[in-house]
């Protein structure tokens, strides 16, 4: 079987089905951590999915996502509601609530804008060293997940210190929906975990959070992150992504991973 | 021991002095006194059980007029081990800031050595002004220990010297806060020729910081679309603690 025939089958899965005002999550969205509920990576696919469809994505940038996660949110129907908290001509600030199973599960910001005048000239930019095409060996993700991962650099293998991966997420979010590249964008800054395999014997460290913050619209379905934690032993981890797109970087991101030892209760 | 305050409190409300003063129109409040208002409003909001602060995203697009100011904070969630909180900051009936802090309990975990700075302390440093308004003797001391004023990348130790609130002490996460606020001084990502107000200012603590002096170590990343990015790592004197953002909004100057 060829690889776009694979990746052709993987994209009639979805992370949700669409029912009524709503979106019935699918065996891609499970959590890892918890077999009844929702993974973060579909909570934020889904998220942005309907926020890039609202008409102030098609005024200006996204400068700032952020999505928190406040309690484990039920395999069930899911629904998103978006306000404009703040509106104005150069700025626009929009809130969301996910409620699943009838309860508020998270939260999330967008900060848009829109600059006017000529920018200032731009900072070079440099792609990542390595294309997703040279990393066709390892993965962090099994296939059929609906993210296609490719580890270029373990932690342990880098001078930096800093994990190495390309995603594409190849399910559709909706059936005939793919992820846009800000949706593809908030889906790799679900990926600090996987920097901390060599703890998961251990500890579990599910996050609280995922914050993106935009530098340029990111382009095409696969996103670089390098990643690295900052762990001070105090109870969490702060997870440093930096995302590029095929042409270099676009975004910085953030993660709160809190730790617990195994056998303890999540958050 | 400080001398003087950002802003004094009084019938419910705060009355800014003249440390609070905006660079850009001398008619608003600025980013460093409104981030730490918020900040301290955050960190008074009641808890279970010893928290720390994991982040806070601060929304500052609207410039607060220089009024007397009312904060009030909203508990959203209330985790055994998180607490979500939002503040506002009022003038009038107004609403003009916005923060949304997320608390920790400290629990167990595994720790690493993270890479040092590498810069000199603040003690070794000559001392230089940061921003036009908020000089380099008071109400805060800066070091500036990489770069200079411009695009960046820049670095510099702060110490304030006046109280956020007059009559207390404020936290030196609230300090930290503050400290970055004025990052764009060091790491502006564009020539003089451009205004670079920030919008928001978010926060991630991997420990609450601790002792008087910050270090900000800033760069800039902005590619052509108007609007620019500073990424921070933050210090204090036993080492890296967290990371900071701003989101920069370019308009020509003049």
């Amino acid at each position: 079987m060829s690889a776009d025939s694979t990746s052709e089958q993987v994209r009639a899965k979805r992370f949700y089905v669409a029912e009524g005002d709503g979106f019935v999550p699918t065996g891609l969205s499970t959590s890892p951590w918890r077999r009844d509920s929702q993974n973060g990576l579909a909570l934020g696919l889904l998220m942005t999915h309907t926020l890039v469809r609202r008409p102030e994505a098609a005024q200006g940038h996204l400068a700032r996502f952020t999505l928190d996660i406040l309690r484990p949110a039920p395999a069930a129907l899911t629904t998103i509601a978006w306000r404009v908290a703040r509106g104005g001509r150069r700025v626009q600030l929009l809130e969301g609530e996910l409620i699943a199973g009838g309860e508020v599960s998270a939260r999330a910001s967008a900060l848009f804008v829109a600059p006017t005048g000529p920018p200032p000239p731009p900072r070079e930019m440099h792609p990542p060293p390595v294309s997703p095409e040279d990393a066709l060996e390892r993965t962090v993700l099994a296939r059929g997940t609906g993210v296609d991962t490719r580890l270029v650099e373990r932690r342990t293998e880098s001078p930096t210190g800093r994990q190495s991966l390309w995603v594409r997420v190849e399910a559709d979010v909706v059936p005939g929906a793919g992820a846009t590249p800000i949706g593809a964008a908030v889906a790799a800054s679900d990926f600090g975990g996987s920097s901390l395999r060599d703890y998961s014997k251990e500890w579990t460290y599910p996050n609280l959070d995922i914050a993106v913050h935009f530098s340029r619209a990111p382009r095409g379905e696969w996103v670089h992150a390098s990643t690295l934690p900052m762990m001070l032993g105090r109870g969490t981890a702060v997870i440093d992504h930096h995302l590029s797109d095929r042409d270099g970087p676009f975004a910085r991101a953030h993660q709160t991973l809190f730790f617990g030892r195994i056998r303890e209760a999540a958050p | 021991m400080t001398a003087g305050a950002f802003y004094r409190a009084e019938d419910g409300l705060f009355h800014p002095l003249q440390p609070a003063t905006a660079p850009w129109t001398r008619k608003h409040q600025n980013g460093t006194s409104v981030g730490g208002l918020l900040t301290r409003e955050i960190e008074r909001a009641p808890l279970a059980a010893p928290m720390r602060f994991a982040r806070i995203t601060i929304e500052m697009s609207r410039a607060v007029p220089l009024a007397p100011t009312k904060a009030r904070a909203r508990v959203v969630r209330d985790g055994k081990r998180m607490q979500l909180v939002e503040a506002e900051l009022l003038v009038g009936d107004e609403v003009y800031a916005m923060a949304l802090g997320l608390r920790v309990s400290e629990g167990e975990a595994p720790a690493e050595p993270f890479a040092p700075h590498g810069l000199p302390d603040p003690d070794a440093a000559p001392r230089t002004p940061v921003t036009s308004v908020l000089g380099e003797g008071w109400p805060m001391q800066t070091r500036v220990v990489r770069g200079g004023r411009g695009p960046g990348p820049g670095a510099y130790w702060t110490r304030f010297n006046a109280d956020l609130v007059a009559g207390e002490t404020a936290s030196a996460t609230v300090r930290a806060v503050m400290a970055c606020d004025p990052a764009a001084g060091v790491a502006s990502g564009a020539s003089r020729d451009w205004s670079f107000p920030n919008l928001d200012l978010s926060l991630y603590f991997a420990r609450a910081p601790a002792g008087d002096w910050i270090l900000t170590e800033a760069d800039t990343d902005q590619f052509g679309e108007g609007f620019g990015l500073i990424s921070s790592l933050l210090s204090d004197a036993e080492g890296r603690f967290g990371h900071a953002h701003q989101t920069l909004l370019y308009a020509q100057a003049g």
